[in-house]
């Protein structure tokens, strides 16, 4: 058999337009567009960041004191500390809508009076940490050289040293006082942020280690951009992704380092609530009054699931890698 | 490599020396002596003082707990009169290390096959079932699974015992809730890394030079997998050592974890910082030891030597 012939009428020139070539196929979307559009796309990241809101405005509104509503509203009628012996661990139902504790004390409200202490912790705590962490790895990356390496020496030793463990002790020199909410949540919050800056600041170092040797950053100093701006226009917004994801990420670990410190009775001191000492108290009286138990622990493991998810969403949002 | 295990013994030796005069420094922070109870006269809180060296300068205390710390002696407990720390650790450390190890292999074991089966179905009903349950093992704390499983299994359905340490089935439940994040968080990274090996060209090449699947997936595929799940090891054990604290309470197990947290109550100074540094050198030679391991298992750090 023979091959079939090959010759050149078999061919055709491709037609090539130069003002098609030069037009824009789709739309031009900045990083967040871009990164908004993908996190949309990812149906459990904004699972999480539903009941992350739906918590957050729960936790803003249950606990209030509102005229306007009607008479049976929870913040109309309790506050997290009143006592009522006549109603003491009443299962839930009625006017208590999830019961009341061993103190005669409204759960419904206690639950999220304690989400309002737990979430404003965890949020400010992981705020503090990425304020020291982006000052000491800004600086270590930016200044490189002698003044890195000792910056990186101090960082290796103090990583070594065990979280909670220096936590526990620190809660200890600042044990809470119950005078006011204030001094009772500051030394909590001192003793969560000593070491927790330091993963913040490794992310950052690194970042702005790759960055600043980067052509952008030298056709920046060539124009004549002072150090400020290189490093608010150009190093920021390239780091900025990385550290949004690690402040997501970090929030849910600072909210399960005051629930814990809660549970084991370090925290918070007792007529507060945070969802740490609801769910200590209710784990004393798990076998008579289970409700005490059951509440405050969905509400911490569905807070820090919710975060974790939107967390892991935005990370795979923010990487410009996975763009398609 | 040898350059590499001396920079992070180094590394190790002076977190240590940093958590010990940071602890010392702390405890004598504490507005307060021991002493300070009110009906105790004076002449007696005076000797009380001079017994326990507390009369003595800061640096002159700080040298002699530094010498006793080299004789490994650590004081007595300040509640506990007549008992040593060490004999409390001698006595309560077993317990947890036995927990500890429990989890850690449950975890391990748990996790790693979680992971690899998830990664060979990839996308299917396991892979996801398999996500789902590390994400809410990585979510849910300790002590929340501890509790919920107690009410559960002890107090409802009554078919584990509630509390206590010695038989199988005391240890079940603690072992489990400890060890849930690390199946957690082996599940998802083994995953990546299997997927990640799977697609390179010398599994291809395996392949096409005719090995059977067994013998391409322990060979080829596992063996180069765990080497990068290996590292998270090390914070993993910090994880399930500071995770026995509240474990052990919820469990009534007698281990060194519930002394640590009620000398924290009792404001049992020597004790707190016998444990702390105790655990802190623990952790810190556990850690040590993942990583130096770590460099002996990768040929690839073993030959070049260092890894930055």
């Amino acid at each position: 058999m023979a091959a079939p012939e090959i010759n050149r009428e078999l061919f055709q020139p491709v037609q090539f337009d130069r003002e098609q070539a030069e037009t824009i196929s789709r739309p031009a979307l900045t990083y967040w567009q871009d990164a908004w559009i993908r996190l949309k796309r990812n149906k459990t990241a904004m699972a999480g960041m539903l009941v992350l809101v739906v918590i957050i405005i729960a936790a803003m509104v249950f606990p209030a004191r509102a005229s306007f509503l009607p008479q049976w509203w929870p913040g109309n009628l309790y506050v997290y500390s009143d006592q009522n012996l006549q109603e003491i661990s009443r299962p839930p139902g009625g006017l208590h809508w999830i019961g009341t504790d061993d103190l005669g004390r409204d759960l419904w409200v206690r639950l999220w009076t304690g989400a309002r202490l737990s979430l404003t912790i965890g949020i400010s705590a992981a705020l503090v940490d990425l304020l020291i962490g982006i000052v000491y790895g800004g600086i270590s990356g930016y200044l490189g050289g002698a003044v890195d390496d000792v910056m990186m020496r101090i960082i290796e030793v103090l990583f070594g040293i065990p979280y909670l463990i220096m936590v526990i002790l620190l809660s200890l020199i600042f044990r809470p006082t119950s005078a006011n909410l204030f001094s009772a949540v500051m030394p909590l919050l001192l003793a969560l942020t000593i070491l927790g800056w330091i993963g913040v600041a490794r992310l950052v170092r690194g970042q702005v280690l790759q960055l600043k040797n980067q052509e952008f950053v030298l056709a920046a100093q060539v124009l004549g951009a002072d150090t400020w701006r290189i490093v608010a226009k150009h190093l920021l917004p390239n780091v900025i992704g990385p550290i949004i994801v690690w402040v997501t990420l970090d929030i849910p670990s600072v909210i399960f380092s005051e629930a814990f410190l809660s549970f084991v009775g370090l925290g918070v001191p007792m007529p507060f609530a945070s969802w740490g000492t609801l769910a200590a108290n209710g784990y004393q009286f798990m076998r008579i009054w289970p409700w005490f138990i059951i509440f405050p622990s969905i509400a911490i493991a569905l807070t820090m699931l919710s975060f974790n998810l939107f967390g892991d969403g935005l990370r795979d949002a923010l990487d410009p890698r996975m763009r398609k | 490599m040898a350059r590499y295990v001396t920079r992070r013994l180094a590394q190790a030796l002076v977190t240590l020396w940093v958590i010990i005069t940071v602890t010392f420094l702390l405890m004598h922070a504490l507005p307060g002596d021991p002493f300070t109870d009110p009906k105790l006269p004076e002449q007696i809180r005076q000797n009380m003082r001079i017994k326990y060296g507390l009369d003595k300068p800061l640096y002159e205390q700080y040298g002699i707990y530094f010498n006793n710390l080299a004789h490994g002696n650590l004081g007595y407990s300040l509640k506990y009169q007549q008992r040593t720390v060490n004999d409390m650790i001698r006595d309560g450390f077993p317990y947890s290390a036995d927990l500890g190890v429990r989890a850690i292999l449950f975890g391990v074991l748990m996790g790693v096959s979680l992971g690899t089966l998830a990664a060979f179905y990839h996308d299917g009903w396991f892979d996801r079932t398999a996500m789902v349950i590390a994400v809410v093992g990585v979510s849910v704390p300790n002590f929340i699974i501890a509790t919920l499983l107690d009410y559960l299994l002890a107090a409802k359905l009554q078919i584990l015992p509630a509390a206590g340490w010695g038989s199988f089935q005391q240890s079940l439940m603690p072992s489990f809730s400890l060890g849930l994040l690390v199946v957690a968080t082996m599940a998802r990274l083994m995953r990546a890394s299997v997927l990640d090996v799977v697609g390179q060209d010398y599994i291809r090449t395996a392949k096409a030079k005719g090995l059977n699947s067994r013998e391409v997936i322990w060979r080829h595929i596992i063996r180069n997998a765990i080497l990068p799940v290996i590292t998270v090891l090390g914070p993993l054990i910090v994880n399930i050592v500071t995770g026995s604290f509240v474990i052990e309470q919820v469990f009534g197990i007698p281990g060194l974890g519930k002394y640590f947290i009620q000398a924290v109550y009792n404001n049992d100074y020597t004790l707190i910082m016998g444990t702390t540094i105790f655990y802190s050198a623990l952790l810190i030679v556990a850690i040590l030891l993942v990583d130096v391991l770590y460099g002996f298992v990768d040929p690839r750090i073993r030959l070049a030597g260092g890894r930055d």
